[in-house]
């Protein structure tokens, strides 16, 4: 069964919302950005997020509520979804281009909310399953010995990764078990580039 | 040849002694003019026309007649009408809010006069677009602060629809008593807060409970209200003293929740604040005495007006409606530093049976 996290200031809808996706997932609930960010360094493999932005003591802004979108985003491999009271033209494209899955404004009917999830649970799925293996194809060139060989090999799989991630430099690092840093030499060792949104 | 110099130093001594005569009398009257006109402030969001009149009244003695205008600004437009007169001044006012001209009607504009008529012209124009320039940023707070107001209620309002959308969702794919008991004791938790949020909105609306229904009274244990809310907030208070007392509830609830919500959000900030919560009544008077270790009120006089916070994102109208709903009561609620701690204190007589 995915983990589901749940961050919402509010309660009510908290416990509404667990008790909607507890037979689909497991759900864990978080009603502050410090209680989010307690759950996230835990060793809870979070697969799902959804994300109120408006979170105290800034409940009218997204302040907090981003906080926790860029921990979730750095620290795990979740979906992040952002589910929230915010009106605004550029939080929506600000937070996408973040990494967000989803950005979904309240109040929604929850069939479409249980949509939005199970799309999002898909693709975790998904992206688990392939992440188990990467088939890799190239040919090597006898002359550059064992090491060219390993050179093309490491180069093709960050490049399948990056595509998988949408050039997530911290998912791609997560999955290939680096550190950012090293993520970024071999990006720079094999010349490759973040390509035009 | 001395007769010749001594002709000439006269002169020039002559010329001199009028030079600073003339530009005495003039400083003189000037110094008069300027003390008077800056005695002359605007109040805050005057009427502009008022404030030129009360102007011009003060000015007469300088004789300065009448104070013609035509002013644009905010598409207001502010003016008395120009009639044809002798002696008068004209200065054409454009700077990116205000447009228009102010023309001064004056006894006499010859010699030195006319110097001082420029400057009070010039001095007068500066007060009015002062004036106007402080009205406009009146205008804008309040649009603000009202369009704040609205953000909040909206968001508020949206929380209140998402938490009955998956309640009746909930309710609706109930399929086994096992369920159904384990939804009632989800919903528990979910009571309070939607009734914080309602309180909320309806104060923000300010509607007001009608008081005088006697039935909204009841003997309630202001030491036990005081708890459930310390638990909610997760405060680190201590409380003393016990009170049964006869009071509407409901209010009471609003007011200790606004109270004991402001240093909740303070602990965000500052996650080691204690709160200390003294609960006495004597006879008939009810009081209850607030306060915490956190920074001091800044203002306490101003704690208790509409649309008064010390947050960034607080539009100040919690505090403003726990004051209004103890005045209604009949008691009274005062905000002060105390040892430099933020206290507030509530005083209320008990409602007899």
């Amino acid at each position: 069964m995915q983990t589901l996290l749940l961050v919402d200031d509010d309660i009510a809808i908290l416990k509404q919302l667990s008790f909607t996706f507890s037979g689909e997932f497991n759900v864990v609930e978080a009603q502050s950005r410090e209680e989010a960010y307690k759950i996230i360094e835990s060793s809870l493999e979070i697969d799902i997020a959804l994300v109120d932005l408006g979170l105290p003591p800034y409940e009218n802004s997204i302040v907090e509520g981003k906080l926790v979108v860029e921990k979730l985003l750095e620290s795990t491999l979740s979906k992040v979804l952002i589910l929230t009271g915010q009106e605004s033209k550029e939080y929506p494209q600000e937070l996408i281009e973040m990494g967000v899955f989803d950005y979904l404004q309240k109040p929604i009917e929850i069939p479409m909310l249980k949509q939005a999830l199970q799309r999002a649970s898909f693709f975790k799925d998904n992206e688990s399953n392939s992440q188990e293996s990467v088939k890799l194809s190239f040919k090597a060139s006898l002359k550059d010995g064992l090491k060219g060989s390993a050179d093309e090999a490491q180069k093709q799989l960050l490049h399948k990764i990056l595509k998988q991630t949408s050039f997530n430099i911290n998912q791609t690092s997560k999955i290939l078990g680096i550190s950012r840093e090293n993520c970024y030499y071999f990006l720079k060792k094999f010349k490759i580039e973040r390509p035009d949104v | 040849m001395f007769e010749q110099s001594y002709l000439y130093i006269t002169l020039i001594g002559f010329t001199s002694l009028s030079v600073i005569y003339y530009f005495h009398k003039i400083f003189k009257n000037l110094l008069k003019l300027l003390s008077k006109l800056l005695q002359i402030q605007p109040q805050e969001n005057q009427n502009i026309t008022d404030y030129i009149d009360k102007m011009q009244k003060s000015l007469l003695e300088m004789g300065v007649k009448n104070i013609f205008y035509d002013i644009r600004y905010s598409k207001k437009r502010v003016y008395k009408e120009y009639t044809q007169e002798r002696e008068f001044v004209t200065k054409m006012i454009d700077d990116s809010l205000i447009k228009g001209s102010i023309t001064l009607e004056v006894k006499n504009n010859r010699g030195e006069n006319k110097i001082i008529n420029e400057l009070i012209l010039y001095v007068i124009m500066l007060q009015v677009t002062n004036a106007i320039h402080a009205k406009i940023n009146t205008i804008n707070a309040s649009f603000e602060k009202i369009s704040k107001l609205q953000t909040y209620m909206m968001h508020d309002l949206k929380n209140i629809l998402q938490f009955f959308q998956a309640m009746q969702y909930n309710v609706e794919n109930l399929s086994s008593k096992e369920e159904e008991q384990r939804f009632i004791e989800f919903l528990q938790n979910s009571t309070q807060p939607i009734n914080r949020k309602v309180n909320k909105i309806l104060a923000l609306l300010q509607v007001r409970t009608t008081l005088q229904e006697t039935s909204s009274y009841s003997l309630v244990d202001v030491h036990a209200i005081i708890l459930e809310y310390v638990e909610y907030f997760k405060l680190d208070a201590k409380i003393e003293g016990e009170c049964l007392f006869r009071t509407n509830e409901e209010n009471l609830r609003t007011v200790v929740d606004n109270v004991l919500g402001n240093i909740h959000d303070k602990m965000f900030h500052d996650s080691k604040i204690k709160t200390f919560i003294n609960l006495s009544k004597k006879e008939d008077l009810f009081e209850l005495l607030i306060s915490d270790n956190g920074d001091s009120f800044i203002n306490p006089q101003e704690v208790l007006e509409p649309f008064y916070s010390t947050k960034s994102e607080g539009i100040g109208i919690g505090m403003y409606h726990a004051s209004t709903l103890i005045e209604l009561m009949g008691g009274r609620i005062e905000c002060y530093n105390e040892e430099n701690k933020p206290t507030v204190k509530i005083s209320l007589y008990e409602e007899k049976s």
